[in-house]
């Protein structure tokens, strides 16, 4: 039975997927999207988390650290992430819990064990086991393992992925999973490559493929002002929306800065836009342009 | 005219837009023109009738003359010395209240619950020291009141209870301060709780209850016991209607100065219904309502039992015939409301509604939709609505409750009859057509309607019971011996193994509990040797057919209770200890100790150490399975201990108010990471801020304790706004699903933002709060502080 590296597991999840859920949130992604507001997910490696704001200059991590990453500043503790091995040795000794590991072993029966303590909510409300991340087929033998798990015991699942995997990965979970909640992120090959650090063929293909198949689908349309909120992308979503008719339903995921300080916390700058965080009144109005375009099925 | 004190007068502007005016030092600016309106005003402020301090030192030197002068008839004497009473505690008719009958307290007198931790024949040290110093007492009147306290201070039911302990007991039960120092245990003397029979009230009144007591009467000797109290009981009947007819007369003031024709017609109908109500019973809601709130109000209850039922019928007939509608039937509650607010028992004022067991199950519906209503207008602390429903009930009641408590109103409370009537049968040992009645009062407790009573007559602190053990039997605070005697400490060597560890703690408890056992049946014995509450006994079964007292042999289940505190924080400790101490062996026992004793300022990384290891709220075995050990071993023991009693049971009560906060203070830093001086978990909850694995875990923990080896647990539960409204089906199936796996009770708070700046301020106590936004990890309190304003002012979640 395999393990993997969890980052977190939050329950009575209502935006992911059918229901009630516990959603799995798993380490690893094989894109690097500029707006990500899990940054701490796409690295597959357990790795430290730093909380300034948490820090007490305590100095108590200096000392222990193997690496010598850390040392003394004026108000807090300063940490060099490029020699961090993430031994976690630091995370044991800090009073405050300005140190954290974002990411632990956990093996999939463990994680099933945990997921079916809410099993009745998930019975009474047609929910389950969503699989996010990250990337959650990035792990995949530790994903495949989780899903069969959950089958044997009668638990709906459903995966939450950005589809830049290979298709042979689909194709190791395509009898586990019950739906799946697919990323579009931006119609131009080029201009994906350039916010996420790859191309979309790939992607698109293992729609297509997945479509074959007996799950139910969603896609999810993060939308970014600046970025893919213009008509060329808007109309690839309309496009797609033809189709794919087979397409449960399509949602817009308007773009947040929510994640932001996750980024400083693992010694990253942030991404940010002028505009920040989406308004609920222009998400209401790309919906409603969308619709005038004729997309189908939106939500 | 310094009377009227400055807060009367606010509340009473704020409430009824009465036109004042106010000085700079807060008072009534009197000229010769308007004493006429002072009058006017002096009636509309809710104070006592007899304001006047002289007047009320006169009242206090009768009833003391005649308590003493009455002696061999508990019953007489208490009808007598109530004659009188009643004056010195009725208040004058506000210009807002459509019924009669709002009292307060005087300060000396009988009562079966005082405002100064008092019962039976009381004073109150605190209320006779600003008489005493009030300016206008006259010196001769000084000399009298001297004399008066001088005699109760001796007297009072509670000082001649206390002096019938042993020597043993004195040690172990020092102390009824709860609030201002540290201890195990604390006394409390009371006889709260009673849930009178408001339907047989409303259906016999007041004749009809003189009749069946004149009946009973007839089957007795005219030298027995029982004779005597059925004339006690008439005469206080009579009582009742000396008050009617005292509030007449007031009405009759009232109406020579009312210009307002809507208020005129109000006041001429509140007298007619007191015209009538010595002589018939009620024949309309309004009627009813003010023989409840004043019968209620002559027995000093604090609670209001089933009362849909009890008005059900009347409603009926008043509806059929037109006289009424929904409108004014909700016009009417609220003044009844604003009443029982003005009484102000905060921890108490309960009033049930729905459950099976009910006559007249369709209008008493109705009642409880038009009380669930009149909650939700008059938006007020009390009464303390609370729902019981079960499968197969009118749905309205549950679905009105929820909208209700949508809008961020704390009532009505949940109570789950397919969990609560059985786990009664189990608590109570007793048969299902007893347990369908089961309710509650004040800050939970459960209660059989006017069968049972179940007072709580001590407070048990587990935290403080384990952490003097910790110190090998000193009190950390006070420095002092506490708990059990010290030599029975050797047996359990320095702790080597959990298990010593363990059995120490219970054996702590067990001491203590031994004592509260005596002790609750010691206070029941002397307060039904004192009187026979006479008003209390009338309405509770089956006093009037055994002819005895309530507390004399007259109630059905006499029950006692015993509240537990510090239940959580002491599972959590454990918790710790074995992981740390004795299973991973990375701290010993010592520095642990040490630790505590330095508030943990002498080592913060062994608090996170405590802090980290998993707690009780979050479906996890290793903590939950410790809840449920420190839960079965309070409960069972007590209820064993019962058994050697002379009550029909004897229960931990596992509930809310402030005790859990004000005995916290006085308790020192505890394994589980709780600093010093901070609050003991309320409730069945876990510690605050220890759930942080979302509600789903939350419920799951909270299930795991068994609910039929107690009488009674609160279960607080709070849910934002946007969850509770915005996604209603969903919570819906969430509580669904709480009850079906056995949940109990639901006491609900809906935070709006501005309670969201709460967690800004307290984010330990809100680990919980996800932001509620697809595929995004993280909880608001771990949020920077510019992005949790910005969550507050933007998203709904």
């Amino acid at each position: 039975m395999t393990s993997g590296i969890v980052f977190d597991i939050q329950k009575f999840a209502l935006h992911d997927g059918p229901g009630i859920r516990t959603v799995v949130f798993l380490k690893g992604c094989s894109l690097k999207c500029s707006w990500c507001c899990n940054p701490e997910s796409q690295s597959i490696n357990p790795q430290i988390g730093f909380m300034q704001r948490k820090c007490t200059n305590c100095g108590n991590c200096i000392s222990i650290c193997p690496s010598k990453c850390l040392s003394k500043g004026d108000s807090f503790t300063m940490l060099d992430f490029t020699k961090c091995i993430s031994c976690g040795l630091c995370v044991d000794v800090c009073p405050s819990g300005a140190l954290k590991m974002f990411g632990y072993h956990k093996s999939a029966e463990e994680v099933i064990e945990e997921v079916l303590k809410d099993e009745s909510y998930f019975n009474n409300s047609n929910g389950g086991l969503t699989l996010s991340g990250g990337e959650p087929l990035a792990q995949i033998n530790f994903a495949v393992d989780i899903l069969k798990l959950a089958k044997q015991r009668g638990l709906n699942t459903c995966i939450e992925t950005a589809g830049n995997i290979p298709q042979s990965s689909f194709e190791k979970v395509l009898p586990y999973v019950d739906s799946y909640l697919f990323d579009y992120k931006i119609t131009n090959s080029d201009i994906h490559k350039t916010y996420t650090g790859s191309t979309n063929e790939l992607i698109l293909s293992n729609l297509h493929y997945l479509t074959t198949g007996n799950a139910s689908i969603h896609l999810r349309c993060p939308i970014i002002t600046g970025i893919n909120d213009n008509d060329d992308h808007l109309a690839g979503i309309v496009s797609i929306s033809k189709r794919l008719p087979k397409l449960k339903s399509i949602e817009l995921m308007s773009y947040h800065e929510y994640g932001a300080d996750k980024y400083l916390q693992i010694g990253r700058k942030p991404f940010r836009i002028e505009t920040g965080t989406v308004l609920k009144k222009q998400k209401e109005e790309w919906r409603t342009k969308l619709i005038k375009m004729g997309c189908e099925n939106l939500i | 005219m310094k009377t009227i004190t400055r807060r009367n007068f606010l509340i009473n502007s704020i409430k009824t837009s009465t036109i004042l005016f106010l000085s700079s030092n807060g008072l009534v600016k009197l000229n010769s023109q308007n004493t006429q309106n002072m009058k006017t005003l002096q009636l509309a402020s809710n104070n006592r009738v007899i304001s006047d301090p002289n007047q009320q030192v006169d009242n206090l030197l009768a009833f003391t003359k005649k308590y003493q002068e009455i002696k061999g008839n508990n019953a007489l004497r208490e009808a007598e010395c109530y004659k009188i009473q009643w004056k010195s505690m009725i208040c004058n008719i506000a210009s807002d209240d459509l019924f009669v009958g709002l009292t307060k307290q005087p300060a000396i007198g009988f009562l079966p619950q005082s405002n100064e931790s008092s019962m039976c024949y009381y004073m109150h040290p605190n209320a006779l020291g600003k008489l005493e110093n009030n300016t206008d007492l006259k010196s001769e009147r000084k000399k009298i009141l001297k004399e008066i306290v001088e005699f109760w201070e001796k007297n009072n039911t509670v000082k001649l209870a206390k002096e019938t302990y042993d020597s043993e007991m004195t040690k172990v039960l020092p102390s009824d301060h709860y609030f201002g120092e540290s201890g195990i245990v604390f006394t409390l003397w009371r006889m709260s709780g009673v849930q009178m029979d408001y339907e047989k009230l409303v259906r016999l009144g007041i004749p009809g209850l003189r009749a069946e007591i004149a009946d009973y009467q007839k089957q007795v000797s005219k030298n027995s016991d029982e004779y005597s109290l059925y004339k006690a009981m008439l005469l206080a009947l009579d009582t009742f209607a000396d008050v009617c007819q005292f509030y007449c007369a007031q009405i009759d003031t009232l109406l020579e100065t009312e210009t307002t024709a809507g208020r005129k017609s109000d006041l001429q109908i509140m007298k007619q219904i007191l015209l009538k109500l010595p002589e018939n019973k009620p024949e309309t809601l309004r009627e009813a309502i003010q023989l409840v709130y004043l019968y209620n109000a002559l027995d000093s209850s604090r609670n209001y039992g089933r009362l849909d039922e009890a008005l059900a019928t009347v409603y009926e007939a008043d509806i059929k015939i037109n006289h009424i509608n929904e409108e004014e039937a909700v016009r009417l509650f609220s003044s009844f409301w604003r009443l029982i607010s003005k009484r102000n028992y905060r921890y108490d004022s309960r009033i049930i509604i729905g459950g099976k067991g009910r006559i007249n199950e369709a209008y008493s519906d109705k009642i409880a939709l038009l009380m669930i209503e009149t909650t939700r207008q008059v938006k007020d602390i009390v009464p303390q609505l609370a729902l019981r429903f079960y499968n197969g009930q009118n749905p309205e009641l549950y679905h009105n409750a929820l909208n209700v408590i949508g809008e961020g109103n704390p009532f009505p409370m949940l109570y789950n009859d397919e969990v609560n009537i059985p786990s009664a049968m189990k608590a109570f040992n007793i048969p299902y057509n007893e347990a369908v009645h089961i309710i509650q009062y004040g800050c939970g407790e459960y209660v059989l309607n006017h069968r049972s009573v179940g007072t709580p007559s001590a407070v048990i602190s587990l935290l403080q019971a384990l952490i003097v053990i910790l110190h090998k039997g000193i009190d950390p605070i006070s420095g002092k011996h506490m708990g059990m005697p010290l030599d029975r400490y050797s047996k359990y060597g320095n702790f080597e193994t959990y298990d010593q560890l363990w059995k120490a703690y219970c054996e702590q408890v067990e001491y203590h509990v031994d004592f509260l056992a005596r002790h609750e049946q010691l206070e029941y014995d002397f307060a039904g040797k004192s009187a026979p509450f006479l008003y209390s006994s009338m309405l509770m079964d089956d006093c009037i057919k055994r002819g005895k007292g309530i507390y004399s042999g007259g109630i059905r289940y006499l029950g006692g209770t015993l509240e537990a505190y510090g239940n959580s924080n002491v599972a959590d400790s454990f918790t710790a200890i074995k992981k740390l101490v004795y299973d991973e062996r990375k701290i010993s026992l010592e520095q642990l100790v040490k630790a505590l004793n330095s508030n943990f300022t002498s080592d913060e990384l062994l608090r996170k150490m405590l802090l980290d290891c998993p707690k009780y709220g979050n479906d996890i075995k290793e903590a939950d399975d410790n809840l449920v050990k420190i839960h079965e071993h309070i409960c069972n023991y007590t209820k064993d201990q019962g058994k050697k009693t002379n009550m029909h049971s004897y229960l931990v009560v596992v509930i809310n108010n402030d005790a859990n906060t004000l005995m916290g203070a006085h308790t020192a830093a505890s394994p589980d990471g709780r600093k010093a001086n901070t609050y003991l978990n309320p409730g069945n909850a876990p510690v605050g801020g220890a759930d942080k694995n979302g509600v789903t875990a939350f419920f799951n923990s909270i299930l795991k304790p068994r609910t039929e080896i107690h009488a009674g647990a609160v279960q607080n539960m709070k849910f934002s706004k946007e969850l509770f409204n915005e996604y209603r089906d969903q919570l819906e199936i969430l509580m669904k699903t709480f009850w079906q796996k056995g949940g109990a009770q639901a006491m609900f708070t809906v935070v709006g933002r501005e309670d969201l700046q709460q967690a800004m301020l307290y984010p330990e106590r809100y680990q919980n709060l996800i932001v509620r936004v697809g595929g995004f990890s993280e909880r608001f309190v771990n949020l920077p502080r510019h992005t949790q304003d910005e969550i507050l002012s933007r998203t709904l979640y």
